[in-house]
């Protein structure tokens, strides 16, 4: 590190200045960060990607988790260029492995959490520290700037999220009008009965936009924790003065002779005339002298002081923070990863009828008196009641149909339907269900299905025979 | 250094050669000032309807709807306007973090300024809701600026001066005159020595002390502490001089 070659200009900033830094640093060199990051993530994204293509949702949890891999990356990048040096290709390549590898359970599993971690992550990567030093120096450089710090490490969650929201807006903006036709076909099949079960295009697109957004939030969220870690140097080993002095040593280095001779003959006058005044006497006596004055008196004070009140109440609720964080998280992990077995137990298990998917329970077995349930019904809906037309039982022939229709968007429409509805109830969540339903075909029915039942009409032939012909839902063993 | 330094800082030459330096703030803490600023708009809102849907008992239901909405679109339009056109230059909410809107020159913000800033609003806003185009800009530019910064030439400062640590320094020491003379950055620097070397290390000390031995004429220990007692006489001098008015040197990012 040489600092005369620093390439931002180095001052004490106040917290949120020096994340005000951090961005700028990120901003200058944006598209490299960017490619680095996503060099550095381009593997596992692959891998992830093949093995977890239809589960977006877990491949984001996993790309989440391996983040701070791309922040290795941007780290080393900005603290390179930071000192005026831009790192070359090969110096990356061979990087490359090293920011999967260094350190790997600490960083990645037991240090995930950490809220400190813009700041840590520079004190582990650029000052190489194990350890005992490690801690220390890390509890050292926190003392400032701890609330900023915390801060950007929540945020960056809240960023990524937030930018994904505002990509997924883009995208929707700009996708020209015609051809968004495959998402308005995963939004309509979206059902509102069960809204946790998104269709995958929307979870892969949701998960790209937020992949995007995390690259981005992260990289400028590392470029103010280091913005943070530079300024916490700063202010603790005097960086700036440290370069005002050495500017200063070398204008004066050319005026040596001029200073050298200002020493020589300059400064002992000066020191000479203070002297004057304790001129004839020895020394050692006038030190005695001044010695035994009262302001000399040595005081020992002797404190005990406890080791946990070591930090000041900041810390300690940090530290509460931190605890329960961890312990939330955790808990979250332990969940999830339960959820996700208790989710898979038929795979896993082989629990008798696996692969099977259980029956879903008619709602209603009986609807306006009649009975609905498959097993009551002919295999061939249609065709029985066409016979029954032909035959002249009106009445039966249009009940079969109506039935018969009703049991099938139970079965296939996933319409729930209770057994105290009214043909106008049925045909109202009929048309709520969707396509699915059939909700066209069903209006046509229950409108002749009415008028015979009710006022003694019944429609043409025709109309029964359009009926029986256009008969929507696909039989399981057509007769 | 051929290439300029990146800063934070945005510096500018007034008339009469005054140099002063914006702290120009950066996306995070006006997203915090915007979520107050916003937080704040919802409460009156939320008492404005309650008011409203009591008084719409008398004044009928379709009046009060109009009362409404012509709130909403003034509080939304003209809260952030006037306040940033006030003598201020902040909403409530940039106020409580300590910002405030300038010029680009520093100076107040006008009415117009105000206005078409605040009108570009609905641009930074896009995507939806987002804040995605405003954010965008404000990472992409120098000074920090949205495009409704950028279309009225206006900067969001840091109003409030950091708070500077100050650990306890060294007692004073009889001060030695300075064997050259120094520009007013090396004066400073001098001071900043003896201000913060409570905050390093014995060793540190020394080290930064060392950098500068041409001046101090020493190295190690010796050479920090003559740093000192050089820093203590500008100061002492300084002091003495400050009585009348000296209005040159004066270090505006402190």
């Amino acid at each position: 590190m040489r600092l005369e070659l620093v390439t931002a200009e180095i001052r004490p900033r106040s917290d949120w200045e020096s994340v005000d830094l951090g961005l700028a640093l990120v901003r200058r060199d944006f598209w490299r960060c960017l490619t680095l990051w996503w060099l550095a993530m381009g593997v596992p994204v692959l891998v992830a990607g093949w093995a977890l293509w239809d589960k977006p949702l877990v491949f984001l949890m996993v790309f989440w988790w391996c983040r701070p891999a791309g922040s290795r990356m941007v780290l080393l990048q900005l603290s390179r260029r930071l000192f005026g040096e831009q790192p070359p290709w090969a110096a990356i390549l061979r990087e490359l492995p090293q920011v999967w590898r260094r350190r790997f359970f600490y960083r990645f599993v037991w240090a995930r959490f950490s809220p400190w971690l813009p700041v840590t992550l520079p004190v582990e990567e650029l000052e190489g520290l194990r350890g005992k030093a490690y801690q220390l120096r890390v509890g050292q450089m926190v003392r400032r700037g701890n609330g900023a710090v915390i801060w950007t490490y929540f945020i960056a969650d809240v960023a990524a999220a937030w930018f994904g929201l505002a990509i997924f807006a883009l995208v929707a903006m700009l996708v020209p009008e015609g051809q968004d036709a495959p998402w308005a076909r995963a939004l309509e099949e979206w059902d509102a009965d069960s809204p946790f079960d998104i269709p995958l295009l929307l979870l892969r697109t949701i998960a790209v936009c937020v992949m995007v957004a995390m690259s981005l939030a992260d990289i400028f969220l590392t470029g103010a924790g280091f913005g943070l870690y530079v300024n916490t140097r700063t202010w603790i080993e005097g960086w700036d003065v440290e370069l005002a002095f050495r500017r200063l040593g070398q204008r004066l280095g050319k005026v040596a002779g001029v200073l050298m001779l200002m020493i020589c003959c300059g400064l002992p006058q000066v020191m000479g005339a203070e002297l004057a005044a304790e001129a004839g006497r020895p020394p050692h006596a006038v030190i005695e002298q001044v010695k035994s004055q009262k302001e000399f008196v040595v005081h020992k004070v002797k404190r005990r002081v406890d080791k946990n009140t070591r930090y000041s109440t900041g810390w300690q609720l940090g530290g509460l923070l931190v605890w329960l964080f961890g312990i939330t998280a955790v808990l979250l992990a332990l969940g999830f990863i339960g959820w996700l077995l208790w989710k898979s137990r038929r795979g896993w298990l082989r629990l008798p009828g696996a692969g099977e998917r259980p029956a879903r329970a008619a709602s209603a077995r009986v609807v306006l008196g009649m009975e609905v349930t498959p097993e009551s019904l002919p295999q061939d809906i249609p065709g029985v009641a066409w016979r029954l037309w032909q035959q002249g039982r009106q009445h039966e022939a249009l009940g079969l149909l109506y039935r018969g229709t009703i049991s099938r968007v139970i079965e296939f429409g996933r319409v729930e339907i209770h057994e105290a509805d009214t043909e106008g109830d049925c045909l109202r969540r009929v048309v709520c269900a969707g396509t699915a339903a059939h909700p066209d075909y069903f209006r046509t029915l229950t409108g002749s299905w009415i008028a015979l039942a009710y006022a003694g009409r019944p429609p043409a032939d025709a109309a029964v025979e359009g009926l029986c012909r256009d008969w929507p839902f696909v039989e399981r063993s057509p007769a | 250094m051929t290439t300029r330094k990146l800063d934070t800082l945005q510096a500018l030459e007034l008339a009469e050669g005054v140099e002063i330096r914006l702290r120009v703030a950066g996306p995070m803490l006006r997203a915090g000032a915007y979520a107050l600023d916003f937080g704040i708009r919802l409460v009156v809102m939320i008492a404005a309807s309650l008011v409203l849907a009591l008084s719409g008992i008398a004044l009928g239901d379709r009046v009060a709807r109009g009362m409404l909405l012509l709130a909403v679109f003034l509080l939304e339009w003209f809260y952030p306007m006037l306040f940033e056109a006030g003598k201020r230059g902040a909403t409530p909410g940039k106020r409580a973090f300590g910002l405030r809107v300038v010029q680009v020159t520093g100076s107040p913000l006008t009415f117009g300024q105000a206005f078409v800033r605040n009108l570009m609003r609905w641009v930074d806003g896009m995507p939806w809701f987002t804040y995605g185009f405003g954010l965008a800009s404000c990472l992409a530019t120098r000074r920090f600026q949205r495009l409704g910064d950028l279309a009225a030439g206006t900067v969001v400062i840091y109003d409030r001066p950091p708070v500077m640590p100050l650990p306890a320094t060294p007692p004073p020491i009889a001060p030695v005159p300075l064997p050259v003379g120094l520009t007013a950055d090396e004066t400073r620097a001098l001071v900043l020595f003896r201000e913060r070397a409570g905050l390093w290390s014995a060793p540190r000390r020394e080290e930064i002390a060392d950098q500068a031995s041409a001046l101090s004429g020493a190295s190690g220990a010796t050479g920090a502490s003559r740093l000192m007692a050089m820093a203590h006489w500008v100061q002492v001098r300084k002091q003495a001089a400050a009585i009348p008015n000296r209005n040159h040197a004066r270090s505006n990012n402190k």
